[in-house]
């Protein structure tokens, strides 16, 4: 037996109908049963947002907010420059390979980590500027022994009052593994003839100085025997 | 020794670097390499080198003499000892070999060569070769052709090369000499030579001030009992009574254009500071009205400020107050006892110096009124009190008591310098000569 569209739409009306009454008049008859039970609200108690109620307080003064600062957090990688933009994370990716072109500063003349080998010739290959052909490698930076090197520096660096530069010379040194200074030239000359003559007066006499006492260069040092150690002489006090 | 190529501009790659005491610091990573700054030279004296010409008569020695003391006080160079030279003199004659100096430390070498009828004179710096770099020729003759003046003068030009300020060699100094019962106005050379009176009486004169051109000199004379002020010409003649009011009449300042001066008058009972016409000596205004003693004024170099003294805060203490009239300000602070302030005449600086008494002993100091910045000149080398500064403000002039006249670098460095012996007081450096 079949039903026709018509009879299938009837019979489908029907039951939509009686499903409807079925569901309604329960929930009307609950309704009803739990009003007539609802609880009364005490005196001590207030509502708020309707279904959220507290034991209520006693009454007290107007009462002063304590509340600890939010703890300062440091985003990472931001500084205290409002400007300056955070630091990139480093990237996952391998480095990639250095260009042929540029060359290894220490390649080419070789490691002296042997203290007891000559100091040679300083090298004097112009080459591409990477910053290492007039010192060494940059884990060196702050060391010690050229912090005194520098001191020592500072301490014979003489210049007269009433004379002026424009700009500054830098001079360097060749040292050997044993501390003894068997070279300097003055690599970059200045504006001022006096200033010049001032940095090289300050160069001779850390020369005598440290001949005469040599102080060994360090085991980590020893790459940059091979290299000139330049100083600026800025006569100005400041950075 | 091979030079590698210069890269200034790469140099500017700087990771090292060391604070001005070569205190180590670290700078910013430079890409690739580091390289040392040494910042802060110990900046001292121009070392130079006075040696005496090969001639070695009585002309040259005394042109050698007045070049190694005119340097030695000039406030910037410190003159090497002739000992030290290892140049050969004869051979280099007006010449220099740079190399022979430059050993010995010399930046400067001054030579010259006198003839007959002129001097001429040659500045060399080491540093740029055997080319001098400054020559001048002066005639002998003349009233400004004597040895010394000329001398003066070519040192004037050096100072003038190296610093671009003129010279004050061959200025006057004006001081108050003691002596038993009295005392007088004198005047010399700055550097102690020639001096004369410039008073002329047996009674006590005290408190010299030279007018801006140096043409005359006010001082307190008591030649008619009373305290007056009298103005007469700087080379000794007769003086002018220009202030006779009741009372002292003291501690004259000249105006910097000549027309006024400041000065202390008791004329109401309590010393109080008055400008006057200085043509009739005519009151035109009274500067304080302070129950206390105000004394001592001095006239700032630009006209618009005067500094003073007065107790009226307790111990004797250094105010300024506008020319013009105006409320008075405190800017001494140390210790409980400042007097006798003069100005630096430096254009743009607002120095003074002042004595000071510190422990029991009297020194001279400096205030920079901009910064208030505190300069000590001398300690613990006896009394010393009267300041004056030289024209171009580089060195100060003042009183030892008991002792001499001293010149001091107004910077506060190297030692004072003997340029008079005796008991004096009342200094005041007259201005800068033409040269």
């Amino acid at each position: 037996m079949s039903l026709s569209e018509n009879q299938m739409h009837a019979v489908s009306g029907i039951l939509t109908v009686v499903l409807s009454v079925a569901l309604f008049v329960p929930a009307v008859f609950l309704t009803k049963k739990a009003e007539a039970h609802k609880p009364i609200l005490s005196d001590d108690m207030e509502s708020i947002e309707a279904s959220v109620a507290y034991k209520k307080s006693p009454k007290k003064q107007p009462q002063k907010k304590i509340r600890a600062p939010d703890p300062v957090v440091k985003p990472e990688g931001v500084s205290h420059d409002d400007k300056k933009k955070p630091l990139e994370p480093k990237p996952d990716e391998p480095k990639p390979k250095k260009p042929d072109d540029v060359k290894d500063p220490f390649a080419a003349a070789g490691h002296h980590d042997n203290p007891d080998d000559p100091a040679g010739k300083p090298t004097e290959e112009p080459g591409d500027f990477n910053g290492n052909e007039f010192g060494w490698a940059s884990e060196t930076k702050g060391h010690p022994y050229f912090q005194k090197f520098a001191q020592d520096i500072h301490d014979n660096f003489n210049f007269p009052s009433i004379s002026q530069a424009n700009t500054n010379p830098v001079g360097c040194f060749h040292l050997s593994a044993d501390g003894k200074i068997v070279d300097t030239t003055i690599k970059e000359h200045s504006d001022s003839a006096d200033l010049d003559r001032a940095a090289s007066d300050a160069i001779d006499a850390v020369k005598k100085l440290r001949n005469a006492t040599p102080v060994p260069v360090p085991t980590e040092l020893l790459g940059a025997i091979n290299r000139w150690i330049c100083f600026r002489f800025n006569p100005n006090v400041g950075h | 020794m091979d030079m590698l190529p210069v890269q200034s501009q790469r140099w500017s790659l700087v990771s090292l670097a060391l604070c001005a005491l070569a205190t180590p610091a670290l700078a910013d990573e430079p890409q690739g390499g580091v390289l040392i700054n040494v910042y802060g030279a110990t900046r001292g004296l121009y070392p130079i080198a006075t040696p005496t010409a090969p001639e070695g008569d009585a002309t040259a020695k005394e042109i050698a003499q007045v070049e190694s003391f005119d340097m030695s006080v000039a406030g910037v160079f410190k003159v090497l000892d002739p000992q030290s030279f290892l140049a050969d003199l004869r051979g280099e004659g007006l010449e220099i070999v740079p190399q022979k100096w430059q050993d010995v430390g010399a930046y400067g070498v001054l030579k010259y060569k006198a003839s007959g009828d002129s001097i001429e004179f040659r500045l060399y710096e080491v540093s740029k070769g055997a080319k001098p770099v400054l020559t001048k020729t002066y005639p002998r003759k003349g009233q400004d052709g004597s040895t010394r003046t000329i001398t003066h003068r070519w040192c004037n030009e050096v100072v003038k090369y190296y610093t671009g300020e003129p010279g004050f060699f061959g200025s006057k100094i004006a001081f108050t000499a003691k002596g038993k019962g009295t005392s007088a106005i004198y005047a010399m050379d700055f550097d102690g030579a020639n001096a004369y009176s410039v008073s002329h009486n047996d009674s006590t004169n005290i408190l010299p001030a030279w007018s801006p051109n140096g043409g005359q000199i006010a001082y307190t004379s008591f030649m008619r009992d009373n305290p007056d002020l009298y103005v007469g010409p700087a080379g000794g003649g007769r003086p002018k009574r220009l202030s006779a009011q009741r009372g002292m009449n003291t501690g004259a300042s000249w105006s910097p254009d000549g027309r006024q001066l400041a000065l202390t008058l008791s004329r109401d009972g309590n010393p109080e500071i008055y400008i006057i016409n200085a043509a009739d000596g005519a009151i035109v205004r009274r500067l304080t009205n302070d129950k206390a003693i105000d004394t001592s004024p001095a006239w700032s170099p630009d006209g618009g400020t005067i500094a003073f003294v007065s107790d009226r805060f307790g111990g004797p203490q250094i105010f300024v107050v506008p020319a013009s009239g105006g409320a008075a300000k405190q800017v001494s602070f140390n210790g409980s006892y400042n007097t006798t302030p003069t100005w630096s005449p430096k254009s743009g600086k607002h120095v003074i110096a002042y004595t000071t008494r510190d422990s029991g002993t009297y020194d001279i100091v400096t205030i920079d009124l901009d910064s208030n910045q505190m300069t000590r000149i001398t300690q613990n080398q006896g009394q010393n009190e009267e300041p004056a500064f030289s024209p171009n403000g580089r060195v100060i002039a003042f009183a030892r008591i008991g002792v001499g006249i001293f010149l001091a670098n107004a910077d506060g460095s190297g030692s004072a310098t003997k340029v008079w012996s005796g008991n004096a007081t009342g200094v005041d450096w007259g201005p800068a000569p033409s040269n």
